[in-house]
């Protein structure tokens, strides 16, 4: 495998210049910057204005780090001027965090956004061309910091899908790197198998804090998850309870020690697998593994789901053959032999982990070559109004 | 020939089923591995992919598949019989009455 070796030693399998928008109100600026230049994509913000208490920390969180994954070259930051997420402040903390050339402009500073796109298209320019002179060299599976997720699940991602991932997730984790498990819902029902793999006592109570946080403030709340989780095609698709979700498919971690618990967006200080604490809705559980330091991620889809991310390519995979045959453009992988009995989860694992190098090579997985760049920060504060039905 | 079901873990409740059955029809059951592991005959239209049960299970009985609790009867289930919301469901979720 060959990658892009970055200022800290971190290898990125994409050379990309991220045109970040600190807000939502510079979403247009920053979408038509990153179209008029080649190497750049957009990063579009669905908040970063008006948000309080830990929903403002988790976006600031989130930015910095995205401008930190080994994707990324270089750094953009567009922003309206009066915005809670301050650009120029991010700015200089991206600067301080790393070595890697960080840029900025506001909509107001510069004038209204005709001007703003004529200045942030002028500094994207010298990015991009600067990023055009990275070349790859050689780097390892264990360079690799790995995102899983699942969406539009059946019973096929339980029986198929999650265990081949999980298959690829092993030899990650067996040659060094980093693998990501999230999607904090749907780790309900199986705290007491991932707490028994925990490295330490220590990991053990924060996969149960995390857990039995999520359940409690459902509890609270007087919310049913059920109908939202499982949704409604999970359950058409077969799978009948959260339980049955979740057992199905934490199998895509792998078999490995869960080194750490990690919040939203941040990025693992350890090696191996760990979990990051993330919601059930794809966009954003991937969006916060791309913050972490993700530089791909393989995804599991029973039902087909396109979704993809601007920063890190995302490779499908789906255990159910009516599915591969339904959506051939949006889906990578068949994994369906697995259910058929005409291959073993072995034999996919393997077939799986060669098409995640030659991802990493550059090859471009559908989403990626379809231009599918989902992406939305959670946030969880929403104080605002009552909203009340 | 008989319908094919997969049994994820020895001592499960429940199997899936891997093409839709009808009622009547004989279903196969395979280990993950591939190996025989019984047969049965379904009670009802099954989709695929869905789950039909193996042991006779009462009202508030676990139901367990990988080995593990997937949540609890809430009706008399007979071997045979299609298996999902309307006759099992979570013990972790839901805002109890």
């Amino acid at each position: 495998m060959r990658g892009y070796r970055r200022p800290d030693g971190r290898f990125g399998i994409r050379n990309h210049v991220l045109v970040l928008s600190s807000v939502g109100c510079a979403n247009m600026v920053a979408r038509r910057i990153a179209e008029s230049v080649p190497g750049c994509v957009a990063l579009e913000n669905s908040k970063g204005c008006g948000q309080v208490g830990s929903g403002r920390e988790i976006m600031r969180r989130c930015l910095l780090n995205l401008a930190d994954n080994p994707n990324v070259y270089g750094t953009l930051v567009v922003g309206l001027g009066c915005e809670t997420m301050k650009p120029y402040e991010l700015a200089a903390a991206m600067r301080e965090a790393g070595d890697k050339p960080v840029e900025v402009i506001t909509i107001q500073d510069c004038g209204g956004t005709v001007a703003a796109i004529e200045e942030g298209v002028r500094l994207a320019r010298g990015l991009a061309e600067r990023a055009a002179r990275v070349e790859r060299e050689p780097m390892g599976l264990g360079d690799l910091v790995l995102g899983t997720n699942c969406g539009g699940s059946d019973a096929t991602s339980g029986l198929a899908a999650n265990p081949v991932i999980g298959r690829v997730s092993d030899a990650v984790v067996a040659a060094g790197g980093t693998v990501m498990l999230g999607e904090t819902t749907e780790l309900i029902g199986t705290e007491d198998i991932l707490a028994a793999r925990a490295a330490t006592p220590e990991v053990a109570e924060d996969i149960y804090r995390i857990v039995h946080g999520l359940e409690r403030s459902f509890t609270e709340a007087g919310v049913d998850v059920h109908g939202a989780n499982p949704s409604p095609g999970n359950m058409a698709g077969g799978l009948s309870t959260l339980e049955e979700k979740a057992l199905g498919g934490i199998s895509k971690g792998g078999s490995s020690t869960i080194r750490q618990v990690v919040a939203y967006g941040e990025r693992p200080s350890e090696r191996g697998l760990v979990i990051m604490d993330t919601p059930g809705y794809d966009i954003e559980s991937v969006s916060g593994m791309c913050a972490g330091g993700a530089q791909a991620l393989i995804f599991s889809t029973g039902r087909g789901t396109p979704i993809g991310n601007p920063v890190m390519p995302v490779i499908k995979v789906t255990g159910n053959c009516e599915t591969y045959a339904r959506m051939p453009v949006n889906i990578d992988f068949d994994a369906s032999g697995a259910v058929e009995g005409t291959s073993t989860i072995d034999e996919l694992g393997a077939e799986l982990l060669g098409l995640l190098e030659r991802v990493a090579n550059g090859e471009q997985p559908a989403a990626e070559a379809l231009g599918m760049n989902d992406f939305s920060i959670f946030h969880n504060q929403e104080l605002w109004c009552t909203c009340l039905p | 020939m008989p319908k094919r079901a997969l049994l994820m873990h020895e001592g499960d409740d429940v199997v899936t089923v891997i093409e839709a059955v009808a009622a009547g029809e004989t279903v196969r059951v395979a280990t993950k591995a591939g190996a025989y592991a019984c047969e049965l005959v379904s009670l009802e239209d099954v989709p695929r992919f869905h789950k039909v049960c193996l042991s006779p299970l009462a009202p508030h009985d676990l139901v367990r598949k990988y080995g593990e609790v997937i949540g609890e009867a809430t009706a008399p289930i007979e071997r045979g019989a299609y298996v999902h919301t309307h006759n099992i469901a979570s013990l972790k979720t839901g805002v109890r009455a």
